[in-house]
């Protein structure tokens, strides 16, 4: 019998030749996915730009510019100005780096939590399992709005993160359920069975061989849950509860700006815009990375 | 069957218990009621006064002790009363009526529309309908309901209103927007066919369309005559109304009435099928193109029946059952809509029933509210369970 | 003239990568109460052929040739007019028994559906027809079981309601795409024998197509071996198995363990099938067979007879085959 090679060593190998192939596959396929590629850029250049842009533009969001009030888009206010005469387009960076702010740190959270507890729970099944199920089911009989709403009324006074806070330790349910469920059908495949055969710990095996199969859905819920994070800050700030003043949020901007549509649509145009903009972005590339996963159907041209 | 509904029911208790429970701690965590905050700011302020108030409010005795007596009260049908010590159950109750017509027909309507929209691109995949309808979606899925309802508010109503107390278009831009109709149907409708075997659908779209043709004549007929008068003499500035549920003071008879609800809904409804079909027709696509490639529908062509019947019979009716149980449990992110689109539209619903209370922080109002939602939601999956069982042969219980 | 007579048979996909030609210029025939056995690994074209012959295969599919059945061309027909001969005259059945029924149907109400397709009969009398199909492939207590749904069924036994529902409309021509593969090989024998029972009973055509040369030796009366798309050996089944011309076909053969391995270490073909989107001129075997030499890699070999006018072989070195010891051919190095 040949000298046998450490366990360790050899199935480290075998694991990330393999993981490395399927990933540029799967980047291949990413890139090709047009409406994901454009919005990508799209994506990154809004960012940068709301993130930099701000430190040279002159008018910073909290100015007001008294010779300015309610004044439509000009040279010097691009996105006009409100009725206190604060600069639009300043607002809108503000907003939107809040808005995207908020919406990645949910995402993570609701990520790491979604994550954690699916694993948990369908790799050590019984009654661990059947505990975090419970505890799943609770959390979905009430719904998210309704849930950070009571919870923020009662603190008025709380700085802006606790809103992604709040909307990760609730929003997490939808991706523990997947990861559950394909954690409970992977644990009984064969290379599981050999990687314990060679006697892997139960937490090399959750991290190392069955997670790495779910990156596809974990990617891509993430990216999901950002979009629907922004729209339910949004909600949050029509019944007032979103980020509060003097800070700005996308959603506190089209609520702000709702009330006077009719008379200065500018100051609900351009936050909706943006927001729809981002969203929708998010959403392409969401769905690219879904393609480039999985790709279920076969493209058969005409 | 009847087992199975009372083990669910029997299920769904102590989850509800839990949720009262969870309910309950977040609720007191809001803190003090508005009504003793603004006593409070006040200058030569009583304890008494302060005493009397936490009395009205029920926050004078330690928590479980609340808890217990708020949990047996509901139970026995007494919600207490709110901050304006109007009793909370009648109210809630009309709330709730108010809320459910939207509800519901916004659940008809983005189903129906979602579940159409997603058959016909899954078999219509990669075709212009297919690509329009995908982006249509996407564009719909990243409108905030806010956005959307706000959108509509302003130009489905403000500004559309004065335009049709004195309707006048130039024959220029009749010309321009019957040609632009037509080119937009004849693109969507032409049949480059990628993928499809034969052609099951031109006939169904032509009828939907000579449908859809048909429901805007009776609209309009219905708007100039049944109960159109009376309605718009109650309403002579705006035809489309962009305040409340009902016209206030309104008196008629059955299809004036009818007509009063059909417009005040009109606005508000359009806004959540927008937002909700988008979400509908995806998952239905994914589903139908998940079915048209099974073996099963293979063997159902291999039987030499027509492209139609399988479509129909076989493929869409195993692709609806993933549906329902989405359709059920979305039952929350609706609600939430709802109660956005009612806050614009000044509806007296839920979502003012909600909005009120959050800012009373009256705990009494939040709690029932809180738990009606749960009792819903628990509801809702429970219909799921039954309709999907009904639907699918291999879960029938026992 | 035969029952279906399949003449240069072409088929194309067009996909992103290219254009795959899955079946190329394949020729056969089969009679009233034959059994043609269609062999070849996965890709080879043998499912997509007989798609082809029940035009189950996508629009954008490119067919070209000629598929003849009782005279008439199935080829070029519109959509409408070949629905009238799936499931009426030409039956198929599929590989997975678990997922090739319509699971919220009833199997009754399944079958009578087959029914109904092709005769204008009311419900009852199709009903009726679907009891005595069930009794016809051997399922027991069929008044009752008429009325369950698939997933109440083993796989040996939806298999034979797969077999019912072919024969519904009392087709002429039966085809079996891997009837047997995902059974049990006892239910497999099982299923083979109400295959054989109902060729007895009404003379139909069957092409049985399978990788499996145990089951084709069992039932068939002619082979046709397809590789890579192309058909590369059709001969009577015992001159197949005795006489085998075609490298291929040897390899195959000395695969199955059995009595010709002798206990030896089995054989095997090395290398994998080429892809078929770019297909290099000359043989498609040419780079795994043993035999080969320069010609092969330069001519495609056309599928002729041999000295037997019913043998057909399309390899270039077909008489230095006849004359070889075929189990050395594809021998593992080292083994005499």
């Amino acid at each position: 019998m040949a000298d046998v090679a450490t366990p360790e060593v050899h199935d480290e190998r075998e694991f990330t030749i393999a993981a490395r192939s399927q990933s540029r596959t799967i980047l291949k396929r990413f890139l090709r996915h047009r409406p994901a590629m454009i919005s990508l850029v799209v994506l990154v250049l809004l960012t940068l730009f709301v993130f930099l842009f701000p430190l040279v533009w002159k008018w910073p969001f909290t100015t007001r510019d008294k010779t300015a009030l309610s004044k439509p888009p000009s040279w010097n206010h691009p996105f006009g100005t409100d009725g206190l005469g604060k600069d639009g387009l300043g607002r809108v960076m503000r907003g939107t780096q809040r808005s995207l702010e908020i919406a990645i740190i949910t995402a993570i959270l609701a990520t790491v939590i979604g994550v954690t507890l699916g694993a948990i729970a369908g790799y050590f099944r019984g009654f661990i399992d059947a505990v975090i199920m419970r505890l799943t089911d609770l959390v979905l009989t009430l719904p998210l709005l309704v849930v950070v709403a009571v919870v923020s009324v009662g603190n008025p006074d709380s700085p802006w993160y606790t809103i992604p806070f709040l909307l990760g330790i609730f929003g997490w349910t939808y991706l523990a359920r997947i990861v559950r469920a394909e954690f409970m059908s992977l644990r009984e495949k064969e290379f599981v069975e050999a990687a314990r055969a060679v006697g892997a710990k139960d937490r090399r095996i959750i991290f190392r061989h069955i997670l790495p199969n779910l990156a596809g859905p974990i990617i891509v819920s993430a990216t999901l849950t950002i979009a629907g994070a922004i729209l339910t800050e949004t909600a949050l700030s029509f019944l007032g509860l979103g980020v509060r003043a003097p800070d700005v949020s996308l959603g506190f901007l089209i609520q702000d700006g709702l009330s006077a549509f009719t008379t200065r649509p500018w100051l609900f145009w351009f936050p909706a815009v943006a927001i729809v903009l981002v969203c929708l972005s998010v959403n392409f590339i969401g769905d690219g990375l879904r393609d480039a996963f999985d790709p279920k159907q076969n493209r058969i041209k005409a | 069957m009847i087992r199975f509904v009372i083990r669910r029911l029997l299920v769904a208790l102590p989850l509800l218990f839990a949720s009262s429970i969870l309910t309950f701690i977040l609720v007191t965590n809001i803190g003090v009621p508005k009504a003793i905050e603004d006593a409070m700011a006040k200058p030569n302020v009583q304890q008494a006064q302060i005493d009397s108030l936490e009395r009205q409010f029920g926050i004078d005795k330690p928590p479980v002790e609340r808890y217990i007596k708020w949990v047996t009260d509901f139970v026995k049908g007494d919600w207490g009363t709110n901050q304006n010590s109007v009793e909370i159950r009648p109210l809630m109750w009309e709330r709730i009526q108010v809320t459910l017509r939207l509800l519901i027909a916004a659940s008809i309507f983005s189903v129906v529309l979602g579940a159409l929209i997603g058959i016909i691109g899954a078999i219509r995949q990669y075709t212009a309908f297919d690509y329009t309808m995908t982006f249509l979606a996407f564009l719909f899925f990243s409108i905030p309901t806010a956005v959307l309802a706000g959108f509509l508010k302003e130009y489905g109503a403000i500004q559309l209103n004065p335009w049709l107390r004195n309707p006048s278009m130039s024959t220029a831009v009749l010309v321009v927007l019957l040609a632009f109709g037509t080119l937009c149907g004849f693109l969507l409708l032409r049949n480059r066919y990628k993928y499809e075997r034969e052609r099951p659908l031109s006939k169904v779209l032509l009828g939907a369309a000579a449908g859809l043709g048909v429901a805007v004549g009776v609209a309009v007929i219905f708007a100039l005559f049944w109960g159109g008068n009376t309605y718009r003499q109650g309403n002579p500035k705006n035809l489309i109304p962009t305040v409340g549920q009902t016209t206030p003071g309104f008196e008629g008879d059955f299809m004036a009435r009818m007509q009063d609800y059909f417009w005040h809904m009109l606005l508000p409804t359009v806004s959540l099928v927008l937002v909700g079909f988008a979400g509908y027709s995806r998952y239905m696509r994914a589903s139908m193109l998940d079915v048209l490639s099974s073996d099963y529908v293979r063997t159902a062509r291999a039987k030499g029946i027509s492209e139609r019947r399988v479509t129909v019979r076989h493929a869409v009716r195993n692709a609806l059952i993933p549906l329902v149980t989405v359709v059920a449990l979305d039952f929350g992110v609706l609600l939430s809509g709802a109660i956005i689109t009612e806050t614009i539209y000044g509806w007296a619903g839920m979502g003012r029933f909600f909005s009120e209370a959050l800012t009373a922080k009256d705990p009494r109002s939040l709690l029932a509210f809180v738990m009606v939602t749960a009792i819903s939601v628990v509801l809702f999956n429970l219909i799921a369970d039954i309709v999907y069982a009904q639907l699918d042969p291999r879960i029938r219980l026992g | 003239m035969k029952l279906l007579e399949v003449s240069g048979l072409n088929v194309r996909f067009p996909t992103e990568d290219g254009v795959v030609h899955a079946v190329r210029d394949v020729s056969f025939s089969v009679d009233r109460g034959e059994v043609l056995g269609i062999v070849g690994e996965s890709g080879s074209g043998k499912s997509v052929t007989s798609m082809a012959v029940m035009g189950l295969l996508p629009r954008s599919t490119l067919i070209e040739g000629s598929i003849l059945y009782d005279g008439k061309e199935l080829v070029g027909l519109p959509r409408k007019k070949q629905t009238s001969y799936r499931g009426n005259e030409i039956g198929m059945i599929f590989q997975d028994p678990m997922t090739s029924l319509n699971p919220v149907y009833s199997i009754g109400w399944q079958l009578a559906e087959a029914v109904r397709a092709h005769d204008d009969v009311g419900r009852k009398p199709a009903w009726q027809r679907a009891i005595e199909l069930l009794e016809l492939v051997g399922i027991p207590q069929a008044k009752n079981r008429v009325e369950s749904y698939p997933h109440e069924f083993s796989g040996g036994m939806r298999q034979r309601v797969m077999i019912a529902m072919a024969m519904a409309n009392n087709p002429k021509v039966l085809i079996a795409d891997e009837p047997t593969t995902a059974l049990d090989v006892t239910v497999q024998a099982q299923i083979l024998e109400t295959l054989k029972e109902i060729q007895d009973r009404t003379n139909i055509a069957i092409i049985l197509i399978t990788h499996d040369l145990g089951v084709v030796a069992g039932m068939a009366d002619r082979v046709m071996v397809m590789y890579a798309g192309s058909a590369v050996e059709n001969a009577k089944v015992d001159d197949l198995y005795y006489q085998p011309r075609m490298p291929y076909t040897i390899g195959l053969l000395g695969a199955i363990p059995g009595e010709r391995s002798d206990g030896r270490p089995l054989q095997q073909i090395k290398g994998t099938t080429p892809s078929l989107i770019k297909m290099k001129p000359g043989c498609p075997f040419s780079t795994r067979c043993p035999l080969v030499i320069d010609r092969c890699r330069a001519e495609t070999p056309v599928l002729e007879p041999i000295e037997t006018p019913d043998h057909l072989v399309a390899c270039h070195r077909r008489d230095e085959v006849g004359q070889i010891d075929v189990r050395s051919l594809f021998a593992p190095e080292g083994v005499s």
